[in-house]
């Protein structure tokens, strides 16, 4: 250094912006995470005390005052027909499409991370039924429901022959997949596991190419072979991250209202009715804000649970 | 008898040579290194023997079959990766079992915890069968890595630089181990590594490898003492040979063999007149840094003299030195190959 009129930037201070606040790591920490509670208090924190407050009141669309009820709205809606099957709907189809999700996302994410070729193709193809929205995504399921049209019923009807009078399926031309309790049922978890595999086949995906070459290539070495290198090898390996995606989309299938309200709106009667929807009917459409927000609190015991679970697994991984 | 035959083996990827025509013999209970820079397809090598690649070109036979096209399991040979690969999510127990079970090795459960314990004192870790890779530190990693390798009895056992994970004392101290164990059950073993101190100290022979070719095979002695050319002839020694370019081939001898002229045997001798610029003293040896008459400058010549050559040595000074003429070695100036035949 000869020149002494080289700017010395770092130690002027003539910006109104104090320069050793950068080197404040306190207060540098407190701007950064500024935004995140700002969105988490209002968009989250407030509605969800806004929502116990409802749970609590004799608030109505009608009348908007806040009077407290104590546990009075718990217990009336707990006494109706459709809440029951809400409740156990909600566990019954949240559990059984997380089975399909998992099996379906190990299946594919195996295959996707072989060497073929089209391989871009295909990965583009599965990532589709995710990158749709919901909504859109599910009135494409609707069409495909559809009592007279069906498209499935068609191909059953007119390619296989099983559809229709003097068949093995019945006399009946169509199968009317929503308007049967059953079926009604199978349809809705078909696409809860239908649009939640996706997300989780990747990040398997992401789990089991992050396998050291090393490891597999000693499986070889050791003996094994494909089934026992997946089994024994390769998925204990990414079981934390099978949970992981596991507790995902049990989130997403538990807390979501779109794919039944635009499939069956619960029906048949209440066979496919879960709590969001349920929710829904009661506080919106029926106006009783109160027994609404009431029935929206089911959900959170359960999804708490697999937030602790979460949490937990987070940190176990971070001492590792 | 020999049990791992590579026969002018090539291995092509792209268009990278890893491995470009090497042939080797390994006889039953001999301790192979393969040693060589890095790249210069030491592993490569080991993968073609092991199965885990195929090779472009020629063939490799263990215990009198041609193994080409044939995959890891039906080899008869073990394999410890640099890294150890231990599969984390189990147990030491179930690690080293895990062969056993994977080769389909009609084994009843008793046999097979007979031969995991068996294995596991082989290496001294009976007592840690029941942590997790992660609860071990580097050296009881790689004895497990050993133990799993030998449990299924392997005629080969292949060994990529299981010790540069270690620190420079264990790694001395797993080295003995390693050796003493070898020779214990006697199995075949190629150990691939790029230290040569670790290849003179294993090696019944060594195979230096350069650019995916074989530079030398031969004893630790003869390939120190007698190297073939002037890669091998640099690669092994540190500090490295002293090389003088003259009119015709390349003149090279060791640090260690240039002394003051006083101390070396006159009448069979090159003498030579040494201008010091630099002394370093490293405990039990002095190094000098300088260069010799009648050469340039810029060709650097060293001399190594033990704490027993304790005349002195000035900075800036020259002195009388002489090398011994069998120490002498002359290498072609083009080819790099010895020029006086070899095997002096
Ligand atoms: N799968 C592969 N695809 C392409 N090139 C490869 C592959 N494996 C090795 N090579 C190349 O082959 C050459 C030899 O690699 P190799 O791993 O055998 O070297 P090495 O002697 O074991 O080196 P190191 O001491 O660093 O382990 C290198 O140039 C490397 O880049
Ligand atoms: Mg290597």
């Amino acid at each position: 250094m000869t020149s002494a009129s080289v700017p010395q930037s770092n130690t002027t201070t003539r910006s109104w912006f104090p320069r050793n606040l950068w080197d404040n790591e306190r207060a540098v920490g407190v701007m950064f995470l500024l935004p995140a509670v700002l969105y988490i208090v209002l968009l989250v924190g407030l509605p969800f005390l806004i929502a116990i407050l409802f749970s609590v009141s004799d608030v109505t669309v009608g009348d908007t005052s806040l009077d407290f009820v104590g546990t009075e709205n718990f217990s009336d809606v707990a006494t109706v027909d459709g809440f029951q099957y809400a409740l156990a709907n909600s566990f019954k189809f949240t559990i059984i499409s997380q089975i399909g999700i998992i099996i379906m996302a190990n299946i594919l994410a195996v295959i996707l991370t072989q060497q073929f070729r089209g391989k871009w193709f295909v990965r583009f193809l599965l990532i589709l039924p995710w990158a749709t929205p919901v909504a859109l995504g599910t009135i494409g399921w609707l069409w495909f429901f559809d009592s007279a049209f069906s498209p499935i019923d068609w191909v059953l009807r007119e390619v296989f022959g099983l559809l229709g009078p003097g068949t093995l399926l019945g006399p009946a031309k169509n199968i009317v997949w929503l308007g049967k309790p059953e079926l009604a049922q199978f349809a809705v978890i078909l696409v809860q596991v239908w649009r939640m595999t996706p997300l989780a086949a990747v990040i398997l995906m992401a789990g089991l190419t992050s396998i050291p070459q090393d490891i597999l290539d000693q499986a070889e070495v050791d003996g094994s072979r494909f089934f026992r290198t997946l089994f024994r090898v390769k998925l204990p390996m990414i079981l934390p991250i099978m949970i992981i995606s596991l507790l995902f989309s049990t989130i997403f299938t538990f807390g979501d209202m779109t794919v039944v309200f635009i499939l069956t709106r619960g029906g048949p009667v209440y066979y496919t009715q879960i709590l969001p929807t349920w929710s829904f009917f009661v506080g919106i459409q029926g106006g009783d804000l109160g027994q609404g927000a009431a029935i929206a609190m089911f959900l959170f015991p359960l999804l708490l649970a697999v937030a602790v679970v979460m949490l937990r697994i987070a940190r176990r991984t971070e001492v590792n | 008898m020999s049990v791992v035959e590579i026969k002018d083996v090539a291995k092509q990827f792209g268009d990278v040579r890893a491995v470009d025509g090497v042939s080797l013999q390994i006889s039953t209970g001999e301790f192979l290194v393969i040693l060589g820079p890095s790249g210069c397809g030491k592993t490569t090598l080991m993968r073609l023997v092991a199965g885990l690649e195929q090779p472009s070109h020629g063939e490799i036979w263990i215990g009198d079959r041609n193994m080409n096209g044939l995959p890891p399991r039906m080899r008869q040979i073990a394999m410890v990766f640099q890294s150890y690969a231990l599969y984390p999510h189990m147990s030491v127990y179930q690690n080293i079992a895990f062969p056993l079970k994977a080769k389909r090795q009609e084994l009843s459960k008793v046999e097979r915890d007979e031969k995991v314990h068996q294995a596991a004192a082989m290496v001294s870790i009976g007592h840690l069968l029941s942590r997790k890779p992660r609860q071990l530190s580097g050296g009881e990693r790689q004895r497990v890595a050993i133990a799993r390798a030998l449990v299924t009895e392997p005629m080969v056992l292949l060994l990529d630089e299981p010790l540069s994970n270690l620190d420079a004392k264990l790694r001395a101290a797993a080295r003995d181990e390693l050796k003493e164990f070898q020779r214990r059950l006697g199995i075949t073993t190629i150990f691939v590594t790029h230290d040569q101190v670790e290849a003179m100290g294993l090696g019944d022979r060594i195979v230096v490898m350069e650019s995916g070719k074989v530079q030398q095979i031969g004893t630790p002695q003869a390939i120190y003492d007698d190297p073939d050319n002037t890669f091998v002839a640099t690669f092994l020694g540190s500090p490295s040979m002293n090389l003088l370019p003259t009119d015709h081939y390349e003149l090279g001898f060791r640090p260690e063999h240039f002394l003051p002229a006083t101390r070396v045997d006159g009448s069979d001798s090159i003498k030579f007149t040494f201008h010091v610029k630099r002394v370093e003293y490293l405990g039990s040896d002095r190094l000098l840094y300088g260069f010799v008459d009648g050469f340039p400058e810029t060709s650097l010549t060293l001399a190594k003299l033990p704490i027993s050559v304790d005349d002195p040595v000035e900075v800036g000074s020259s002195y009388e030195f002489a090398v011994r003429n069998l120490a002498i070695k002359r290498f072609d100036k083009e080819s790099g190959l010895r020029w006086d035949g070899g095997k002096s």
